[in-house]
């Protein structure tokens, strides 16, 4: 085996062909379609509960919007965290609460200020029409908001403990299963993925059972591995093969000279 | 040959090194399953063990720390 490890050149291959950028570019878009479905129906949550507070209710109308509108804040960020950016963050009391607290923060701030901002420019300074301004302000802010949440309220979690494959939601049982079992820690194996309590790299256990090595066999070889390991392995190789599959490397003019 | 084998290498390659009559020493054996990069290295420092790794990372790792010295890291892939 050469001191190369498999793993890190099939992330370059992920990052670096413009398969890799078309993707990114379509992966954002389908990101934003998702956004605005969230949105659309988080409108639709607003005025449901608007409705129900003012007119069955009868509670006063600015408190009525007032807990419309939080109600839509809340609806959009769960959806947000388990559809729109599930792939990205993991729905927990510890992450989520400061998640929606920036949630929370940035809409709202964007919403109110960016309207404010370019209805004033728009017609204050432009002359534009009130309600066109305001849609075109409403899009812009709603663009604002996707920008500020992809970039910072859903920013990818940096938790070292834990090996993440991109571009694949967390929800499946398969996936838990590798996630649970599988760490890197850079004091281990200078920071290759290994089994947890082990410095049983998955690399080692990925490339036995490529090479044809039973479970059995495996487990036995390395003792201290469990079961569930070799199917946290073949866990891992699914979900990276579920999306985005790896580009065979092409061999270069050295290879081949030797 | 006294050797002190990775985790990360099957216990098959144990038996085969002992059976060519090598004092070979595994990480499960001596409680160090899972144990850090330095601290696997300084075990087998103490006992002055040759240590074999297949991972590369393992030794760029233990070679930019301060208490690996010493012209003893051969990497076999080159």
């Amino acid at each position: 085996m050469t001191t190369q490890s498999l793993l890190p050149e099939l992330e370059i291959e992920k990052v670096s062909t413009p398969a890799g950028g078309r993707r990114r570019t379509r992966d954002i878009l389908l990101r934003w379609l998702k956004f605005n479905l969230v949105g659309g129906i988080g409108i639709a949550v607003q005025f449901a509960a608007l409705f129900v507070l003012k007119g069955i209710f009868h509670f006063n109308y600015l408190a009525a919007t007032a807990v419309a509108v939080e109600a839509a804040v809340v609806h959009n960020f769960v959806w947000h965290e388990q559809f729109t950016w599930c792939d990205r963050v993991q729905a927990s009391w510890r992450r989520s609460l400061p998640r929606f607290a920036r949630f929370n923060l940035t809409t709202g701030a964007v919403s109110i200020l960016g309207n404010l901002a370019l209805m004033n420019v728009m017609v204050g300074y432009g002359g534009m029409n009130y309600l066109l301004a305001n849609a075109l302000a409403i899009a812009l802010c709603s663009l604002a908001n996707f920008l500020v949440s992809e970039q910072w309220v859903f920013e990818e979690t940096s938790n070292p403990q834990r090996y993440h494959s991109s571009n694949v939601c967390n929800r499946s049982a398969l996936v838990n299963k590798y996630e649970e079992r599988i760490i890197r820690d850079p004091q281990i194996c200078g920071g290759d993925p290994v089994f947890k309590g082990t410095r049983v790299t998955l690399r080692t256990v990925l490339a036995s059972l490529a090479a044809g090595d039973l479970p059995e066999a495996i487990l036995s070889d390395f003792p201290a591995l469990r079961p569930e390991d070799v199917q946290a392995a073949i866990s891992f190789a699914a979900t990276s093969a579920a999306e985005d599959l790896p580009v065979a490397p092409t061999p270069d003019i050295a290879h081949q000279a030797r | 040959m006294r050797i002190k084998l990775d985790e990360n290498l099957p216990a098959s390659l144990a038996s085969a090194l002992t059976a060519l009559a090598h004092e070979v020493h595994t990480v499960a054996e001596e409680d160090l399953s899972g144990s850090k990069d330095h601290e696997l290295w300084e075990a087998a420092q103490q006992e002055s063990l040759f240590l074999i790794t297949p991972s590369g990372n393992t030794l760029w790792h233990l070679a930019g720390s301060s208490t690996f010295a010493g012209p003893e890291l051969v990497d076999s892939a080159n």
